[in-house]
């Protein structure tokens, strides 16, 4: 996997330094730029960590909410920005998954399908594009922070360094996290009878 | 061969991020270890499928062009950038001030009332001294995780807070 760095900045004539020092002083137009720019990956993260559309939609939205009036805490010498809105979108989804999970306790006890329409409509759309939901659903029972290094790795794109920092451990910690995930995941899928991962996606079978 | 097994190289070798030097002595070793070829095919397998998510994700609808009025709305609504911990700075500024009156006022002589309500009333044998304390707000890491709830509305546009003189009496040996 490429490291992963920074997309673009918004126009080729202005650096995201640039955007950022406009930003920061309360430029709409830049404040604007930056949401257009970063909220689609920051999205796929959420729908990554979250399974729901709906529900990633908010987190995006509350992430950037967060981010654009608190521009002045971000640090270049630290991490990319990218990163930075990744670590306070991770933040808040952990929030929204502890409060789901909450509301949705009573359900579980009661044997209830707990899937929501955003989690179909996500498998829906996947499907579309070669991947079997199975494979997207084989993530979900993951634990916790072995599922959030799997997604910041895969799905975000994430140097371990990076996956460090928002999951505060040091990248070797990050690293064996994502090598669990996978043997979670590997194990999930040898229960339900699939012997391939590449199996449940296209390209791969 | 009897070299040690290479799990732990394993997801570098799949994800391509091993050295050079390092992907011989490790391809070295699954050419003649079944066992850990077998982990290294599994392990390629899961990474190959999961690297294919970004792409399909990228299809998932963005409606973030139409969300912006909503977002930069909600950005405009709470005004200046807002402090974590005001109470903190608060708290601090007090502990400060009194391990000062302590300092200056150690047992045995006590302090004016006026001083100790932070009131400069000119006693007889007292010069007020200003002391001026910068206190860091921003108690929190820079991803402000913790307590944005109790964000109040006390509005500031820097990170330090200067705390509002405090005149601190100096004793003067009486005459």
């Amino acid at each position: 996997m490429a490291p992963k760095k920074d997309p673009a900045p918004p126009t080729p004539d202005l650096t995201l330094a640039d955007w950022l020092q406009r930003a920061v002083a309360g430029d709409e137009a830049a404040c604007a730029a930056l949401y257009q720019h970063y909220s689609p990956a920051v999205q796929r993260l959420c729908v990554g960590l979250l399974g729901s559309l709906d529900d990633a939609e908010e987190v995006t939205q509350d992430s950037f909410v967060y981010a654009l009036r608190n521009l002045g805490r971000y640090d270049p010498a630290k991490s990319a920005f990218a990163s930075w809105l990744y670590t306070i979108a991770l933040s808040r989804c952990r929030n929204k998954r502890r409060r789901k999970w909450l509301a949705a306790l009573p359900l579980e006890l009661l044997g209830a399908e707990p899937r929501t329409a955003g989690q179909r409509q996500v498998e829906t759309l996947l499907e579309r594009r070669g991947v079997r939901a199975q494979f997207w659903q084989a993530l979900q029972p993951l634990p916790a922070n072995l599922r959030e290094a799997v997604v910041l790795r895969y799905v975000a794109e994430m140097r371990y360094k990076e996956i460090g920092a928002a999951l505060s451990c040091n990248p070797k910690t990050a690293e064996s996290r994502v090598r669990l995930g996978l043997a979670g995941l590997r194990r999930t899928l040898e229960a339900w009878g699939v012997e391939r991962a590449a199996d449940l996606v296209e390209q791969w079978a | 061969m009897t070299s040690a097994h290479v799990d732990d190289q394993l997801l570098a070798l799949v994800e391509r991020r091993l050295p050079a030097l390092e992907r011989v002595r490790v391809e070295a070793h699954l050419a003649h270890c079944q066992r850990c070829r077998a982990a290294a095919s599994e392990l390629h397998q899961s990474v190959a499928a999961l690297e294919s998510l970004p792409g399909a994700l990228r299809a998932l609808p963005v409606r973030a062009a139409q969300q912006w009025p909503e977002v930069w709305a909600r950005v405009r609504a709470a005004g200046p950038v807002r402090r974590a911990w005001p109470q903190a700075s608060i708290y601090l500024s007090l502990v400060t001030s009194f391990a000062v009156l302590v300092l200056v006022f150690p047992s045995g002589h006590a302090a004016p009332a006026s001083v100790t309500a932070g009131v400069a009333a000119g006693p007889e044998h007292t010069q007020p001294a200003t002391v001026v304390f910068q206190v860091e707000t921003d108690q929190r890491d820079s991803t402000g995780t913790a307590g944005e709830t109790k964000a109040a509305a006390a509005p500031t546009s820097a990170g330090t807070a200067a705390i509002q003189p405090v005149p601190i009496p100096t004793p003067v040996p009486g005459p």
